[in-house]
């Protein structure tokens, strides 16, 4: 164990063990190298991510988060040439594909691209994950309290959902109560300690304070997002693809699997997540590198990543929309 | 008006804690948080219960001792006011009001509603006490630690960043204050949780410290890792 590691880093060895990625701890089993195996990868857990100081591991962050959006923004430029045509947009993908021809052969550059694309999204969950253990720790919650939490608040906005009222005669009261389902924990009325509470008057939460701290969530849609994104316009993977997919013709895939409302849709809320992402982010971004310096300059930043967080957002909205109305065909 | 407060009650830090409900409480608008404690321990007092303890102090929003959560929000309904210095204009004859302790890892229960403060003082023991109370009474911290109770990730970067920005010019050499930034980064880092930007810090701080004290934290992380690429930052502008 690394002598430097305080006492409170140790707190919870368990939650550590159990989010470290590629570990699969099976308490009942005994003997066999998996039993080693857990250990292990804690342990690789704890002496690279676990010995990193929390704002070196912010940087790492930073310079992944920075790549990736980087990469984003060039995605999004690179994609309105679908507003151009179809051979356009065509040629552009072989571009992409035959980029350095005659030097090196096709795809290199392609798979250097990937693999690095991989290696940032790699530190940056690894080390956002190390982070919110982190956070965890110093809040005084366990993983267990914030799941809990999470159904609690997620039954609140269900019951809260406005719903069409429909008149129903009063009946008498009924004299026989039954249990309430998990012993009462999914009731909204029921406080427990550490139930989040109705905030003061003046005191509400404001849309960007609650996009900037769903930073997890809309990672997590965005993940799921690049998933079904590769599977469907790089691959063409059934059933994620359309069924006209073709390798090599870009465009009629592009228009083929947004032609799909569902998909449309879902592309569409993924916007939404990437711009809430990108905004926080690029600004989080700048203070980790320590460029806000001054009361203006954070007042910069804000503008900024607003600014490329919506470009982005907006730009790769417009396409789902541009096929749905029959613009790009 | 009359209040209900659900008041927390915890005999010892080991002990567990939950809600007592005191009702009915004589409040007016313009008292203070502490003030509607005291009002509540009035009528625990009458009902013949162990009145609720509390951290107490100047009641002038300048000693950095007192300091609870009112419905989630550190210190009370007002922004940048000290538990003591606030008012409960938000609160209308017969709403309920949830007090708790300040919340954060760093910040223990001692009883009822009073909390152990050592972690930051623990961080100010590392850039040598009197210097870094030095540097925290320029800035006008009052070292309170709701910026840790108000932050999500309990972290208390607004607290050491804004030591970290006034700790320079209180250094005689650039030695002792590269080493002093150095101790109070990794004691910082001990004690508190990473930092997310989400600002719920500067909304609570009595002192009203701005958001850009934060970088103080990672210019001086830069610095301490790249010194040739990144300069010793050297405090405050003049007239901030």
């Amino acid at each position: 164990m690394n002598p430097a590691t305080q006492p409170s880093r140790e707190r919870t060895p368990a939650s550590r063990t159990a989010a470290s990625p590629g570990t699969v701890t099976t308490p009942g089993r005994s003997s066999n190298g998996a039993d080693h195996a857990a250990p292990a990868a804690a342990n690789a857990w704890r002496r690279s991510l676990g010995a990193a100081s929390s704002p070196d591991l912010k940087l790492a962050m930073a310079a992944s988060g920075t790549v990736l959006s980087v990469f984003t923004v060039g995605h999004m430029a690179g994609n309105m040439q679908v507003y151009a045509g179809r051979e356009r947009y065509n040629r552009y993908a072989l571009l992409l594909r035959g980029a350095g021809a005659p030097v090196l052969p096709p795809n290199t550059l392609l798979w250097v691209a990937r693999a690095g694309l991989l290696a940032s999204t790699a530190v940056h969950v690894a080390a956002g994950t190390e982070l919110t253990l982190r956070s965890l720790r110093a809040e005084g919650r366990t993983v267990g309290d914030v799941a809990r939490q999470t159904t609690r608040r997620l039954v609140t906005l269900a019951r809260n959902l406005p719903r069409p009222r429909v008149f129903v005669p009063r009946t008498e009261a009924p004299l026989a109560y039954r249990r309430a389902a998990f012993d009462g924990a999914l009731l909204p009325d029921s406080f427990d300690a550490r139930a989040p509470r109705t905030r003061p008057r003046g005191r509400r939460r404001s849309v960007p304070q609650i996009v900037a701290r769903s930073m997890r969530s809309t990672g997590a849609v965005l993940g799921l997002f690049v998933t079904y994104h590769v599977l469907d316009l790089t691959t063409g993977t059934r059933p994620a693809a359309s069924r006209s997919f073709e390798h090599g013709d870009a465009y009629g895939n592009l228009v083929g699997s947004l032609s799909r409302p569902v998909t449309a849709a879902f592309y569409a809320a993924s916007m939404a997540a990437l711009a809430g992402h990108m905004v926080h982010g690029l600004h989080t971004a700048a203070l980790d590198t320590g460029l806000t310096g001054t009361a203006q300059r954070v007042r910069q930043v804000d503008v900024a990543a607003k600014a490329v967080g919506a470009v982005v957002a907006l730009g790769n909205l417009s396409i789902p929309l541009a096929v749905q109305i029959k613009v790009v065909r | 008006m009359l209040l209900t407060v659900h008041v927390w009650r915890q005999a010892a830090a080991e002990e567990p804690g939950g809600f007592e409900t005191v009702h009915p409480v004589q409040a007016t608008e313009d008292m203070s948080v502490l003030e509607l404690l005291d009002a509540v321990n009035e009528t625990l007092e009458r009902q013949g219960d162990e009145p609720v303890s509390f951290d107490d102090g100047c009641r002038e929003g300048i000693c950095g001792k007192c300091g609870v959560t009112v419905d989630g929000v550190p210190h009370g309904p007002d922004r940048n006011r000290a538990s003591c210095m606030q008012s409960l204009h938000a609160y209308r004859d017969g709403d309920e009001i949830f007090v708790e302790p300040m919340r954060a890892g760093a910040l223990p229960v001692k009883k009822d509603l009073s909390v152990e403060k050592k972690s930051l003082r623990r961080v100010s023991k590392e850039a040598k006490f009197p210097v870094a109370m030095k540097a925290l009474n320029t800035a006008g911290c009052i070292s309170c630690g709701a910026c840790i109770a108000a932050c999500p990730n309990g972290s208390g970067q607004l607290f050491v960043g804004t030591m970290l920005k006034h700790l320079p010019p209180l250094a005689r050499t650039p030695e002792e204050r590269d080493e002093r930034a150095a101790k109070v980064l990794d004691a910082a880092d001990q004690e508190f949780g990473p930092c997310s930007l989400l600002g719920d810090c500067t909304e609570v701080c009595p002192a009203g410290l701005p958001l850009q004290n934060l970088t103080a934290v990672t210019r001086e992380n830069l610095h301490r890792k790249f010194p040739d690429r990144y300069p010793a930052p050297q405090g405050p502008a003049p007239g901030e």
